[in-house]
């Protein structure tokens, strides 16, 4: 599979689309869109668009039966003679509306299931064994999609849709079906149905966004994926010191890859006027593994709270739980000893979602150990400062927290990497166990598949990523700020992000070509 | 250029601008691409593929016969053992798993310096599929050679700056190979060249980068001809069928040394080092011998053994008797 | 409102409430909070609060939340 960054997107998919959406009438522009998302999308994954098209459509059939539910349920209650009669009106209705949004999500996730997962679990030829169909491409992406729709108009957030064309453009949203973001129907419905016209503005700061993803994840995410792969492959060849700097690189390059690949999403969003929800927010600023997750992959870590976390915390039986809790150990330490079962529900899921392999599991639990028992660990670090009068938001604090949440976050990553949970373990044990800077030392490090101009080039790439991480954290948008300028200098910012991406970009003859990370979850 | 602009609709501006940014990205990329070029056709420069492209390094006009094609290519034609047996001039510009794309551009680029009488391109690589992609990526290393080689940023010297781009090296054997030339494997010759009506598909594509290669061998004065070199693991009679039938419709020569009055006698159980995939050195010579006899023969390539201008050509066949007789 | 006003100070001290209309979505309030800040809710002004109503047009502002218990108060009876 090609990413977005390819001679076929970026030379003819997406200007042929900018091209034709500008031509037509703004009625018909929701269609150019989808037409050029089907098209993309099956050249890709071919036959297997029904799939996507299957989704929007039990989708747009659940939310449909739910406004119809609405409606009756609304002249049910006008026609009810006293309160009781309304009450067992807005019970049995309930009971529908359970059972319509309850269809919507196991489709969907039923759907997921089977064709990613079944394939991992029975024995290749039997009856169930359908590895033949394939996998429809952003699958896991979409379909959480498509169960954020249904929950949303149950919960009555969200209209129900009656076109269905457009839920299916929702799903299948070309720069977005591949990897996300998983966006909401509330968020982006509206304005991909909305037709607006494509400005100057947008395309302007659509595309220098676009050129921003193209250099992270040519110049930097292709460029340590050799070494990435050479050490995770046959990790027991190598020295905790060696297997750190890997786990290393390879946290840069999920982040660059991925980052990147979201890049092109909100900037393809931007041009045609559709303002996608932004999947990072400098996620190694975070201070505390939970902060990291609300700062990377964010919409999977909201879709995960609002669809999973609260609905299970809030679930009768678990309230149960944290009320004995609460009577037991008091109005702290109660809630969030309760919040285990939410959580783990939620890293179990996270887990799973990324894959059906050991490793996925085991990350998983990693996350949410750290997570947990991170919550009790902040009451009691608060408690002991507090007595102690020590403050606990200077900057050597803060600080310090930060590296401390990049080491755990470096860790996460080796296990999300490893090949199985075993492998990690291993790793993990020479990491710690066998650390040494030998390699560094002797030069070998140099043979890993980067030499010292690839090193150099990184290191110079790490410190242009953190002075604008740096600079978005205070609220200044580097990118944005340049936007406002006069037309030849939005050009000279384009041309000059392409011109980096052209000749430090990691292609060509002493490259491997990288699949797009993310698009494999 | 604003000032001028002033009194034209904003539309137009805009295109005006747009058509002007373009402009100069294209020449910056122009400049770029002159910087990171190898300033020699050398692998110690940085030339990609140096053995196939050591072509552009000969003398001005004078190599008469160009092979083209993919390892069966440059595992097939010897051309110092062309040169020792009937003085002629050639230079295989053969990569592994080429593609028409690059095949295209090895032509061209031999072209510019070279006018060859006889171009011979190994069929092999005309079935190798390509992509609308690939075909592209390789038109634009070709105009802008900086999609080529931009990694040698790693490597950039003042020269690359301020020199200008010159070819002055060619290969030592011209391009034939000698990797495994002593190695043997027999082959499977099980249901090779078994007679059919069938016809193996060939892309759109690569017909049409064949329809474009045979057009830019007329245009330079040369006759394409098409060789399928012995193999029983690439060439069967679907395949044989296939390109008799295209050579028909592009009006060129098609000559299958498999089968037919053409038939090179080839020993699998010695003449191949990999099963029937690759010839080796003996495959080689059989494949050689059968082709400068038709070169000469049916093709009137001419003998240039005693030109004094050739006398390079000498020194290198004696030094490729010498390396033979030391494998 | 004071009750309310009062849970969030016990709950997380040192914000201004009163005026802020981002608690969400500046993250003053993350999940467990606000799962703190339901069951105290709830505790305080005995009514049920689903899963529906976690959202972030419920919990951004001190009269976001009042809305909401006023209305769930209202719906119970």
């Amino acid at each position: 599979m090609e990413s977005y960054f390819s001679v076929a997107m970026l030379g003819v998919i997406l200007p042929l689309t900018v091209l034709l959406y500008q031509l037509v009438p703004p009625r018909v522009r929701p269609y150019v869109l989808l037409a050029a998302s089907c098209v993309f999308y099956a050249s890709v994954s071919g036959v297997l668009i029904a799939f996507v098209l299957l989704s929007a459509v039990s989708i747009w059939l659940v939310g449909l039966a739910l406004s119809s539910l609405d409606r009756q349920q609304a002249a049910a209650r006008a026609a009810a003679a006293d309160s009781d009669a309304r009450r067992a009106v807005k019970r049995r209705y309930r009971r529908y509306r359970r059972g319509a949004v309850t269809v919507g999500v196991a489709v969907n996730i039923g759907l997921l299931a089977v064709l990613r997962y079944l394939p991992h679990f029975v024995p290749a030829g039997g009856v169930l064994d359908i590895s033949g169909i394939g996998v429809p491409m952003g699958i896991s992406f979409y379909s959480l999609q498509a169960v954020s729709y249904v929950v949303d108009v149950y919960r009555g957030g969200v209209q129900a849709e009656r076109n269905p064309l457009r839920l299916a453009l929702f799903l299948s949203f070309f720069p977005q079906v591949m990897e996300g973001p998983i966006s909401r129907y509330g968020q982006v419905g509206t304005s991909l149905s909305a037709g607006r016209p494509i400005t100057v503005d947008g395309l302007w700061s659509g595309s220098v966004r676009i050129m921003w993803g193209l250099v992270k994840k040519m110049v930097v995410a292709d460029r340590v994926n050799v070494l990435v792969k050479t050490v995770f492959s046959d990790h027991a060849a190598y020295d905790g010191g060696v297997i750190a700097l890997a786990a290393t690189l390879y946290t840069l390059q999920l982040y660059c890859d991925f980052s990147g690949t979201m890049d092109f999403a909100v900037g393809a969003g931007r041009i045609f006027g559709v303002t996608m929800p932004e999947n990072f927010r400098q996620p190694f600023a975070s201070r505390t593994a939970a902060e990291f997750w609300q700062r990377w992959h964010i919409s999977l870590g909201a879709w995960f709270r609002d669809y999973v976390f609260y609905p299970v915390s809030l679930s009768a039986p678990v309230k149960r739980v944290t009320g004995a809790a609460r009577r037991v150990l008091g109005n702290r330490v109660g809630p969030l000893a309760a919040s285990g079962i939410a959580l783990g529900c939620v890293w179990l899921g996270n887990g799973i979602w990324h894959g059906a392999g050991s490793q996925y599991l085991l990350f998983g639990l990693y996350y949410f150990v750290l997570i947990w028992l991170g919550g009790f660990a902040g009451l009691a670090g608060d408690a002991i400062c507090g007595r102690m009068g020590v403050s606990r938001s200077g900057a050597a604090w803060r600080a310090w927290q930060r590296v401390r949440t990049l080491a755990v976050v470096v860790v996460g990553e080796l296990i999300f990497r490893a090949s199985s949970a075993g492998d990690a373990l291993a790793m993990l044990g020479r990491l710690v166990g066998g650390f040494t800077f030998a390699s560094a030392v002797d030069g070998t490090v140099l043979g890993l598949g980067m030499d010292a101009a690839d090193f150099a080039l990184v290191a110079v790439a790490i410190l242009v990523l953190a002075a604008v991480g740096r600079a978005r954290e205070s609220g200044v948008h580097p990118l944005a700020r340049l936007c406002p300028a006069p037309y030849a200098g939005r050009a000279a910012v384009v041309m000059t992000l392409f011109l980096v991406a052209i000749v430090f970009g990691a292609y060509g003859e002493n490259y491997q070509p990288v699949d797009p990370m993310y698009a494999q979850f | 250029m604003i000032q001028r602009n002033k009194g034209l609709p904003l539309p137009l501006r805009y295109a005006l601008r747009t058509v002007a940014a373009v402009a100069v990205f294209l020449v910056v990329l122009a400049v770029l691409s002159h910087v990171v070029m190898p300033k020699n056709n050398q692998r110690e420069f940085g030339q990609i593929d140096a053995r196939a492209n050591g072509v552009m390094g000969e003398r001005e006009g004078s190599v008469d016969v160009l092979f083209l094609g993919d390892s069966e290519a440059f595992s097939s034609f010897s051309p110092l053992q062309l040169w020792g047996d009937r003085g002629i001039t050639s230079y295989v510009s053969a990569t592994a798993a080429q593609r028409l794309c690059y095949t295209r551009t090895l032509l061209a680029r031999a072209l510019k310096r070279q006018t060859p009488r006889v171009v011979v391109l190994e069929t092999n690589c005309t079935f190798a599929r390509f992509s609308m992609a690939d075909a592209a990526r390789r038109l634009l290393k070709d105009v802008f050679p900086v999609f080529e080689y931009h990694d040698r940023w790693k490597i950039l010297t003042a020269e690359d700056f301020l020199s200008p781009v010159r070819y002055t090296w060619a290969d030592e054997l011209k391009g034939f190979r000698l990797r495994r030339a002593l190695e043997a494997k027999p082959a499977d010759t099980q249901g090779y060249m078994e007679p059919t009506d069938e016809l193996t598909p060939m892309a759109d594509l690569n017909r049409a980068y064949l329809e474009q290669i045979s057009q830019m061998c007329k245009n330079a004065g040369a006759r394409l001809v098409l060789v399928s070199t012995p193999s029983t693991k690439n060439w069967n009679m679907a395949r044989h069928n296939r390109i008799a039938q295209v050579a028909d419709e592009l009006d060129v020569d098609y000559i299958d040394l498999n089968s037919g009055s053409d038939k090179v006698e080839i020993d699998w159980q010695q003449d191949t080092y990999d099963a029937g995939d690759h010839l080796n050195l003996r495959g080689a010579q059989k494949v050689t011998r059968a082709i400068g006899s038709i070169l000469a023969g049916r093709y009137g390539v001419g003998d240039h053994r005693g030109d004094e201008a050739f006398s390079d050509w000498d020194e290198a066949h004696g030094r490729y008797v010498k390396r033979l007789s030391e494998l | 409102m004071d009750a309310i006003l009062d849970i969030l100070e016990d709950l997380k001290p040192g914000e201004d409430y009163r005026t802020r209309t981002d608690l969400v979505d500046a993250r003053v309030l993350d999940s467990l909070t606000i799962l703190a800040l339901v069951s105290e809710l709830e505790d305080a002004f005995d009514i049920i609060i689903p899963a529906v109503e976690i959202v972030p047009a419920n919990f951004n502002t001190l009269s976001g939340i009042w809305d909401m218990v006023s209305r769930l108060r209202a719906a119970d009876l």
